[in-house]
């Protein structure tokens, strides 16, 4: 009997690997692929509004990434140099965006892709027009490519919103494995508010469990709607890192930090377009797709975000911490 | 008129038999107390064998020649009871024989079903406009399948039936969506009748007496779906004690049948799936389910019938015991239907009363083991209660008079890490009524004439009365009126959807009632088609329709957050198309050929489109297979055993082409500062929506049974073989844009797919 079950167990299996093994088609070259400009357009910014500029990544800003459709002789790196880029504010006035040599719209970029930024100059400094920008308001984009091109589109700033129980740009103090209930007031045109982490120091702490893990961490989290303004942290953050992630560090992170680290939180708020573009279109077995906001010669998005970020510090804090940190609201 | 006054035939089959000598008349009229029976069979047997047969006319009178002596006179028709006499005939002069017919039968369609004879031959002659095809138990056997004999893979061999994909079961009729089926399952609706997210229905097929299929035209008995119907009748079995097994690679099967006394019959079958039990220490299977499945039939007095059918399924794939190595992240998906109903008929020689209520539930959840916050979750709950009344008032008029009440419930939820992507709850109540006319007489002329009234009241908006009327006609021409030309036309509506994503080959249903913000579906149908009997071995049909669908319904991948009246798009579709089939009935080689055509087309807001206010687009569904031709085929093999082929040969369906890809950018907040990261991925840019086909479709299968009687029993092994000549139809294409040159590689179908079973019977 055990040898019959084994049999047909092995017949079984054998099965597996002709389902698997035949479903592949013959690949065959395809028709040449289409040319085409993706934008990348953000107005991005942060609350309270840094009036010193001082903190580059923090900031907020007004850029473009233009970058093109991947050719078959070279990848996604196409530079789109010569582009006039105008975003026209609630008063009226045009801001040209100035093309920037360097990278600082995707840092990350690589030979295999890239592509050319835009941004408006002094976007933080006195007399910068975002300091002036109210949310609910319209900003216009309009961009003429070197060739011609026209691309258009508009976005709406989300409604400011403040964090409660807690102060934006500053840190607060909390227990070890103890979860942070953030909470916020409501910007009544935001689709979603997307939160954002970075954790510090867990790979040190967790070296005794044997838990592998990046330093710092980024996780995403979101919720959805003008009306869901919480969101438990750092339980509901890695909405989009779970799949992979090790069970011992998804089990940890449901209970809150380990002892001695600290993170960075950022919750923003954002408009359709950003929603539209980030959470994409129907299923479609080549790739994701992602919906657009830019009319005209190319496909693209014109989001808005506007962020508030919070340091939280888990316990024992170091020495020079031990002061003046309050607590931090728990849930 | 087209009828002689004589309709008397004499088949060929029996007209080989019958002796050379013969010189003796019988001749009779055949009458339900009403008037005359029209196609009832008369045969004439000595010893059991067949000595004559022929057919009562339009007129109910029957007259056939045959040598003198002892005969048996077996009278049978669709809805009476079968009537067995001894005769005796006389060497010279007219034998008379007249015989009552009794009926004894439920409702179906309007008129009663109980008998052996053609069910599909007496609709053709007694029921206009309809299109109703057939499968029976050993129809849906003798079909080459994946693993489980299955009704509903069997059903896509019909005419007018087009399925998507090789890995399900659901299925299309005449430019309609999967989910304006009505499945009734002995007249109880059945949601999503699907395990394994589709490949094999839930109906076993020890337990289907017959599938019917009416791909259009059906009457105002029905509501609630517009595209078909689709009629799944239990067997309860003759009351003798019966055991049925089946074996096969997916799953074991037992089906029980019995009865107490001569009133009461039952069968019950259980089903499971073993592969994971079966590989157990040897490999990690995460799938299993198993159902259960029950019908019971009382009849106290000859005029009464009570039928009582229950079903239970479950499906479960459960990851949670998986090493995070093997499967990135545990989850425990079930899912299953629940049915149960209830049925009560009286039949009178002036007609029929039925009454019968039924509950109707579908439900699936997955949960993350890991993550508390995590429920993913649909559920769908349907309880009706009907009456149906049917009066003949004279030979050429039929009254059919009916009602039914119907509570809906649904509850979806799609919620994670504290973010509710979906969510959606509501009830509807939907009071129907109906009433129709029948006229004309079976095999000269018929005329349906009927009026539907639904009032849909749901809890979220107002409620909505449609009427549906509904206009069926046909006459019959041609040497014994075997020839008929029919055309239907009607109204139809639906208050429920599913918004599934119908281009993913297997998936689940997620359904939604009609309510402020989601309509209801008005189909408004044409059917116009001729079939003929030429002979009794063999049938054809071909019928041509034209449909319009307004208030179809998709999710809405870009709605607003902030409101529910987004939440689906709103629609509208088109079809038009023919049906060609031509059957063989009898003979050592049966089987048929179905030739459809099919032209589609959906209009819905182009969510891909920049724009705010969204323009609308008009493409090609998923479904839209132009061309489909389904070549079946029973053919006696050596030694004994059966042959089962299916060919089937089907225009590309339609996909939408990436043209271009792109670096996937995600804006960053506190990394970046509102920059871009790039995680190495990339998205992709669509063309056309549906602007591009598959190549053409086509697969063999093949099956092989034989039948081994023992003395306790029977034994049938079979084997099944899928794709014989492994065809690598395209399931998916995909498109390498940073490859050079750019390449398109894809994913198949069914490859090669043998499987093998067993049956037992004692």
């Amino acid at each position: 009997m055990r040898i019959q079950r084994s049999i047909l167990a092995v017949a079984l299996l054998g099965l597996l690997p002709l389902l698997v093994s035949g479903c592949d088609i013959q690949e065959v070259v395809a028709e040449s692929e289409e040319d085409v400009l993706v934008v990348e357009a953000m107005v991005h910014l942060v609350r309270p509004m840094d009036p010193t500029g001082a903190d580059p990544v923090a900031g907020s800003r007004i850029q473009v990434f233009l970058h093109r459709t991947a050719r078959a002789d070279g990848g996604f790196a196409f530079d789109e140099p010569g582009a006039a880029i105008d975003v026209t504010f609630p008063d009226g006035a045009v801001h040209r965006l100035t093309e920037l040599s360097n990278r600082s719209c995707a840092p990350g970029s690589s030979t295999r892709n890239n592509g050319t930024c835009y941004e408006l100059e002094n976007p933080e400094g006195p007399g910068s027009p975002l300091m002036g920008l109210e949310g609910g308001e319209v900003l216009d984009l309009r961009i003429e490519t070197a060739e011609g091109g026209v691309i258009t589109s508009s976005t709406r700033i989300p409604e400011s919103f403040q964090l409660q129980a807690m102060v934006s740009g500053q840190a607060c103090r909390v227990p070890p494995e103890t979860i942070v209930a953030v909470e916020w007031t409501r910007a009544p045109s935001a689709w979603a508010y997307i939160t954002e982490t970075q954790m510090f120091g867990l790979s040190q702490a967790l070296q005794a469990e044997d838990v592998e893990v990046n330093d710092p961490l980024f996780l995403l989290g979101l919720s959805l709607g003008a009306d869901d303004t919480s969101t438990m942290f750092p339980k509901e953050f890695g909405l989009f890192e779970r799949v992979g992630m090790e069970p011992e560090l998804i089990d940890i992170l449901q209970k809150g930090m380990p002892p001695a680290t600290r993170a960075r939180v950022s919750v923003s708020a954002v408009d359709r377009n950003y929603v539209g573009w980030i959470r994409g279109s129907n299923f479609h077995p080549s790739g994701r797709v992602r919906i657009p906001s830019v009319e005209g010669d190319g496909t693209g998005f014109f989001g808005a975000s506007v962020s508030h970020w919070f340091e939280v510090f888990v316990e024992p804090l170091p020495p020079e911490l031990q002061a003046g940190l309050g607590a931090c609201p728990t849930g | 008129m087209l009828l002689g006054p004589l309709m008397a035939q004499t088949p060929a089959s029996a007209r080989t038999q019958a002796p050379a000598a013969a010189q003796a008349t019988l001749t009779g009229s055949i009458t339900d107390g009403a008037g005359p029976v029209f196609a009832a069979d008369v045969l004439l047997l000595r010893d059991d064998e067949l000595q004559a047969r022929t057919s009562s006319g339009a007129d109910g009178r029957y007259r056939v020649t045959l040598a003198p002596g002892d005969y048996t006179l077996r009278v049978t028709r669709l809805g009476y009871a079968d009537v067995s006499r001894l005769i005796s005939i006389a060497p010279e002069g007219t034998t008379r024989a007249d015989v009552l017919l009794q009926p004894a039968a439920v409702l179906l369609e309007g008129f009663g079903v109980e008998a052996t004879a053609s069910r599909e031959r007496v609709r053709f002659e007694s029921l206009a406009g309809v299109s109703v095809r057939e499968l029976g138990r050993d129809d849906v056997k003798g079909l080459p399948g994946l693993a489980e004999p299955d009704p509903l893979r069997a059903i896509q061999v019909l005419p007018g039936v087009v399925t998507t994909s090789d890995f399900s079961s659901s299925f299309h009729v005449r430019g309609g969506s999967s989910d304006q089926n009505l499945i009734l399952l002995d007249g109880a609706p059945v949601f999503s009748p699907y395990h394994l997210g589709g490949a094999f229905s839930v109906f076993n097929a020890d337990m289907v007496e017959r599938a019917e299929l009416t791909a259009g035209g059906f009457g105002v008995r029905h509501g609630g779906r517009v595209s078909s119907l689709l009629r799944v009748e239990s067997d309860p079995g003759d009351g003798d004690f019966g055991v049925d097994m089946g074996i096969t690679l997916l799953a074991t099967r037992l089906a029980l049948k019995g009865g107490v006394g001569s009133d009461l019959r039952w069968r019950f079958s259980g089903r499971r799936s073993y592969v994971d039990q079966l590989l157990k220490g040897v490999a990690d299977v995460p799938y299993a389910f198993h159902d259960l499945q029950g019908v019971l039939e009382w009849t106290p007095t000859p005029r009464d019938r009570v039928r009582v059918t229950a079903y239970s399924g479950d499906d479960g794939l459960d990851f949670t015991d998986f090493d995070v190595d093997d499967f990135p992240l545990r989850v425990d998906w079930g899912w299953g239907n629940d049915v149960a109903g209830v049925n009560w008929t009286r039949s009178y020689s002036s007609g029929q009363f039925s009454v019968g209520a039924s509950s109707t539930r579908f439900a699936t959840g997955l949960t993350m083991p890991d993550f508390d916050d995590t429920d993913f979750r649909s559920r769908i709950d349907q309880q009706r209660a009907y009456v149906d009344v049917d009066v003949r008032a004279n030979p050429l008029l039929r009254v059919s008079v009916g009602s039914s009440f119907e509570r809906f419930s649904y509850d979806n939820l799609a919620t994670t890490a504290g973010a509710i992507f979906s969510e959606g709850a509501g009830e509807g109540t939907q009071i129907g009524g109906y009433a129709g006319l029948a006229l004309g007489r079976a095999g000269d002329w018929l005329v349906d004439v009927g009026l539907r009234a639904d009032l849909w009241s749901p809890t979220l908006g107002e409620a909505a009365t449609e009427l549906s009327p509904r206009l069926a006609f046909k006459t019959f021409f041609g040497a014994e009126s075997r020839w008929a030309l029919q055309a239907s036309a009607g109204r139809y509506t639906q208050f429920l959807h599913s918004l599934r994503d119908e281009e993913l080959p297997v998936g689940l249903d997620t359904w939604v009632l009609a309510d402020a913000h989601t309509p209801y579906v008005v189909s408004d149908q044409l059917q116009l088609g001729l079939s003929a009997y030429p002979s009794d071995e063999w049938e054809v049909s071909l019928e041509g329709y034209l449909r319009d669908f307004d208030g179809v319904v998709a999710f809405n991948v870009r709605d607003d957050p902030n409101t529910e009246a987004d939440d689906v798009l709103q629609g509208t579709g088109r079809s038009w198309g023919a049906d060609l089939m031509v059957k063989k009935r009898e003979g050592a080689v049966q089987g048929w050929a179905a030739l459809s055509f099919l032209d589609a087309d959906r209009t819905f807001p182009d969510v891909l489109s920049p724009r705010q206010e969204l323009p609308m687009a008009t493409y090609s569904p998923i479904f839209d297979r132009r061309v489909d031709l389904d070549l079946v085929l029973s053919v006696p093999g050596p030694f004994g055993w059966e042959t089962g082929m299916r060919m089937n040969v089907g225009s590309g369906t339609p996909y939408t082409r990436p043209i271009a890809s792109y670096a996937a950018y995600q804006p960053r907040t506190l990394e970046l500062g509102g920059r871009y990261d790039w995680n190495a991925a990339s998205d992709i840019l669509l063309g056309d929506r549906n602007g591009s086909r598959y190549p053409l479709y086509h697969r063999l299968d093949m099956s092989f049974r034989k039948t081994f009687h023992k003395s306790w029993g029977s034994l049938t092994p079979h084997l099944d073989i899928l794709n014989v000549y492994n065809q690598r139809n395209v399931l998916f294409y995909y498109f390498e844009y940073e490859d050079d040159p750019v390449l398109r590689t894809g994913t198949s179908m069914f490859p090669i797919l043998p499987t093998l079973g067993l049956e037992i019977s004692f």
